[in-house]
Parts: structure tokens; C-alpha cells; sequence
């Protein structure tokens, strides 16, 4: 044996062995951590730019809200108030139709 | 018997996301990472961490490797980075208390014994010549490869290799002596 193959004898001694399940595991538990907060970070920029966004165009956004909802809040409120007077008229014309006639009854 | 699958078509895989294809890479090349890592390492218990960071380095910059028929070669040169960096990560205290925790190792197996003896043969070697030595000797990487993998001239892997193999077998044949 010469003092090369003593040699590297001695340094491949520090090999590990070929086939190590135990490492494997330990890298992909560490690759899927990994990712894991990847996902959390990107979906929490995505979040935070979202809402920067929503804050910046807040002024410009209401306007358009408030245009495209008024034509519709017109003829709404309109119904609205007719339905709310059918309803009240309904109740106050059954309310008293009902007095009239307990009223029929004890007389 | 299958063949063999190259290393690039398994890191185009890696990079589409299949961690089944990663996961091959890491049982092809984690005996040789891990094996250059306990070469440099003055820790043994770090060598392990030095190779898990190298391949998780390489998960998260895989899409940045031009060439991915060099993977192992690339793969190399981020675990000498690592291992630089936690060399100067840790502090003085940490490297006497490393070095006397050597100094204690026994073991009653003539593998482990060797090994333990490998390892204080290559603590007395400086940090670059322990790792072109490492490569060059122990990997079977050629002086060029060892050079790139160490971003380091040429001439200068092939003065640390030579100096550190008569070190070397200085320190071994004093063990054989004694």
C-alpha cells in the first residue's frame, strides 16, 4: 500500500454512507418549511398590495361606487318607499278591520 | 436494470416542482456533499447541517443554475460557501471548544478510529488547502473543477493540494509511528 492509498484510506474513512433515508428526510422536511413560508410571504404581499392599492385609489373608488349605485338608488328608493307604505297601509287597514269587528262582536 | 436519469433532466423536474425529482438529486449527491462537508468542517456535528443548507440553498436557487448538467458541481461550491460562512459565523471560543472535543475522541472500531485520525490530520491544514485536498484527493474532482468549485486560481488548488498531501501523510505516518 502506498502513502497515497494510506491516504486517501484515512479521508474516505470520513464517508457517510451511501444510502441515508434519515438525511433525505431531513433536507425535503427542510425544502417544505421552506416553501411553506414562501407561500405565507408571497400571499401576504399579495394581501398587503391589494390593500395598498384599495387605500390609494380609496377617493377615485368611492366616486365611481357612488355614480354607478346613485341611478340605481333613485328608482330603489321609489319602490323601497311604495312597498313600505303598502306594508304599513296593509297593516293599519287589517289592524282595523280586525278592532272593527271584535268591536261588531262586544256590541 | 434502468439507467441512469442525468442530473438535468432531474433538475428540470426540480424546477417544474417535483420534489420527487429534487429528492433523487439528494440521494445522488448527498454521500459526496456531505462526505467534502466532514473534510472542511472542524465539527463533525455541523458537516450534517453544512450539507442540509447547501441542498436547501440549491432548492431555492435552482431556477438561477445556467448549466444543469454541472448540478453537483455547482452543488459543491454553494456547500463550500456555507461552510465559509459558518466558519466565520462561529466564534473563537466555539472553535478552541472544537478543537479539544477532537482532542478527546476515542473509539475502540479501526474504521472510527481512522476517521478520527483523518479528521486531525486535516484540522492542521489550512481551511482552502483541507478543502482543495478534500475535492482533489478524497472527491476525485480534477485540479480544474476543484478550482472552480473553490473559485480560486488554478495554480493556487494545485500548491494546496500538493502541500497538503505531504502534510498530510506527515501527520498519518507520525500516527502509524506512534
Amino acid at each position: 500500500m502506498t502513502d497515497d492509498d494510506k491516504l486517501i484510506e484515512a479521508l474516505t474513512a470520513l464517508d457517510p454512507p451511501r444510502r441515508d433515508v434519515r438525511f433525505r428526510a431531513a433536507v425535503m422536511e427542510r425544502i417544505a418549511r421552506r416553501r411553506f413560508l414562501i407561500e405565507i410571504g408571497a400571499g401576504c404581499a399579495g394581501l398587503a398590495l391589494a390593500l395598498l392599492l384599495l387605500w390609494l385609489s380609496g377617493p377615485e373608488l368611492a366616486g365611481v361606487l357612488n355614480a354607478a349605485v346613485r341611478p340605481l338608488a333613485e328608482p330603489g328608493s321609489v319602490l323601497i318607499g311604495l312597498a313600505l307604505a303598502a306594508f304599513l297601509g296593509h297593516r293599519v287597514a287589517t289592524r282595523g278591520l280586525a278592532g272593527l269587528r271584535l268591536d261588531g262582536g262586544r256590541s | 436494470m434502468s439507467a441512469e436519469v442525468p442530473d438535468a433532466v432531474l433538475v428540470a423536474a426540480a424546477r417544474a416542482g417535483s420534489d420527487a425529482a429534487f429528492s433523487r438529486l439528494v440521494d445522488r449527491h448527498g454521500p459526496a456533499v456531505r462526505g467534502f462537508a466532514r473534510r472542511i468542517s472542524p465539527a463533525p456535528d455541523d458537516a450534517d447541517d453544512i450539507a442540509q443548507e447547501a441542498f436547501l440553498s440549491a432548492w431555492t436557487r435552482l431556477r438561477g443554475l445556467k448549466e444543469a448538467d454541472r448540478f453537483k458541481a455547482w452543488l459543491m461550491a454553494i456547500a463550500w460557501r456555507k461552510a465559509r460562512e459558518r466558519a466565520r459565523s462561529m466564534g473563537r471560543s466555539r472553535t478552541r471548544e472544537t478543537a479539544w472535543q477532537g482532542e478527546q475522541e476515542t473509539s475502540a472500531d479501526p474504521a472510527s478510529d481512522l476517521a478520527i485520525a483523518a479528521r486531525r490530520a486535516l484540522s492542521q491544514l489550512p481551511v482552502e488547502q483541507r478543502a482543495a485536498v478534500a475535492l482533489c484527493l478524497a472527491g476525485g474532482w480534477s485540479h480544474g473543477e476543484a478550482a472552480g468549485i473553490l473559485n480560486l486560481p488554478l495554480g493556487t488548488v494545485k500548491s494546496h493540494v500538493s502541500r497538503g498531501r505531504v502534510r498530510l501523510q506527515q501527520v498519518l505516518g507520525e500516527r502509524d509511528d506512534g
